[in-house]
């Protein structure tokens, strides 16, 4: 793909994918790598995306690094989620309730979080999650009605 | 959930990080594929030679599955249904494999009632008694819907499963349950008073059981 058809679709979509990618990892630093992973993988793809389904596709690929990275044991030992989010809050100047929903998202599950952030955030239905993320249809109504719940019951911890 | 929203409003790429991998990819060089058109193109012409015998009766084959609507239960039974476009209701439906493949669709585990949907597992066992049981819909293609039904006790088996098909009218049109067969408790046990639920369900479900002093068809 040309170097100014990848950027294009940077501007445009560069900042859906960190949100994706912090959804899973929780740290800034590793989903800014993930992102810059993606772009650089697609220079060297010989086809080009269709724009109907260039956000579907580059979120895909996101899915798919971040869930390689999570899946390395290196990663699975050198990430400190706790120093990781407060990182995030102090960074986004995230007010005391934006922190503590942050907090709870980030306890739940990644299995469950990010389907959440797909549904809730990115308003994707959820046959188009079940693309994303490669799963059933009814697996991510199953993991979206879990997390609503266990997010539910974090938040009424946390106040 | 309007939180949620807030919050990831709030979070974008770093500006300077932003601007960095922007400019990288500006100045980055596409890797040189030109050793790999050769050997492409040879790849290509052999599988272009395997496959062309094949292909007229892949296109046939696919042709004929695209007008088959199959719909697969979470039990494992398959059906080919025939939907009126118009209506959408259920003209007609065949049964692929007619008792399922063996999947059992409630489980117990370490004392505790489950409901199994591939490799999910739901713990029922608080909504579900002799008299009560757990409901679990799901919208399939062409806005039919499968609805799973788990009902009993994990003690002594006393449990089981039900697991329907609506079409896009609601109608009901195809159904699968069991109860574990293992001691006394087979399919013939189902009218036992530990199988309440069984027809409380089935009432719920909108089946008649015919008989005329039944109050709740009435």
């Amino acid at each position: 793909m040309k170097n100014e058809e990848v950027v294009r679709l940077y501007d445009l979509y560069a900042n859906d994918l960190y949100r994706l990618a912090l959804s899973y990892l929780g740290s800034k630093q590793d989903a800014e790598d993930v992102v810059q992973d993606v772009y650089l993988k697609l220079l060297n793809k010989v086809f080009s995306l269709k724009s109907d389904c260039e956000k579907t596709y580059l979120m895909k690929m996101t899915a798919n690094r971040c869930k390689n990275m999570l899946s390395s044991s290196a990663y699975k030992t050198g990430v400190d989620l706790e120093t990781a989010s407060a990182e995030i809050a102090c960074f986004y100047e995230l007010t005391d309730h934006d922190k503590d929903v942050y907090e709870a998202l980030m306890a739940i599950d990644d299995s469950v979080r990010v389907p959440i952030y797909l549904f809730y955030y990115e308003g994707y239905q959820y046959n188009e999650i079940a693309k994303i993320l490669n799963l059933s249809d009814s697996a991510v109504a199953m993991r979206i009605k879990r997390g609503k719940e266990h997010l539910k019951e974090k938040l009424e911890r946390l106040s | 959930m309007r939180d949620i929203k807030n919050l990831y409003d709030k979070i974008e790429l770093d500006g300077a990080k932003s601007n960095a991998i922007r400019s990288e990819l500006l100045k980055t060089k596409k890797k040189n594929h030109i050793w790999a058109v050769p050997m492409i193109a040879v790849l290509a012409a052999c599988v272009l030679i395997m496959v062309i015998p094949y292909a007229k009766e892949h296109i046939v084959n696919a042709e004929y599955k695209s007008r088959r609507n199959i719909v697969v239960m979470y039990s494992g039974k398959s059906l080919e249904v025939v939907i009126n476009p118009e209506t959408g209701s259920v003209k007609n439906f065949y049964d692929i494999n007619r008792y399922g493949s063996g999947v059992e669709l409630a489980k117990v585990k370490d004392g505790r009632l489950y409901m199994v949907l591939d490799d999910e597992w739901i713990d029922v066992t608080d909504y579900c008694s002799a008299t009560s049981y757990y409901r679990y819909e799901v919208e399939k293609q062409n806005g039919i819907k499968e609805v799973i039904i788990v009902g009993g006790v994990p003690e002594d088996n006393k449990f089981g499963w039900i697991d329907y098909l609506y079409d896009a009218n609601g109608n009901q049109f195809a159904y699968i349950s069991h109860a574990p067969c293992s001691g006394s408790y087979c399919e013939a046990d189902w009218s036992n008073e530990d199988f309440d639920w069984l027809d409380i369900a089935r009432h719920d479900e909108g089946e008649t059981c015919h008989d005329p002093e039944c109050t709740r068809c009435n």
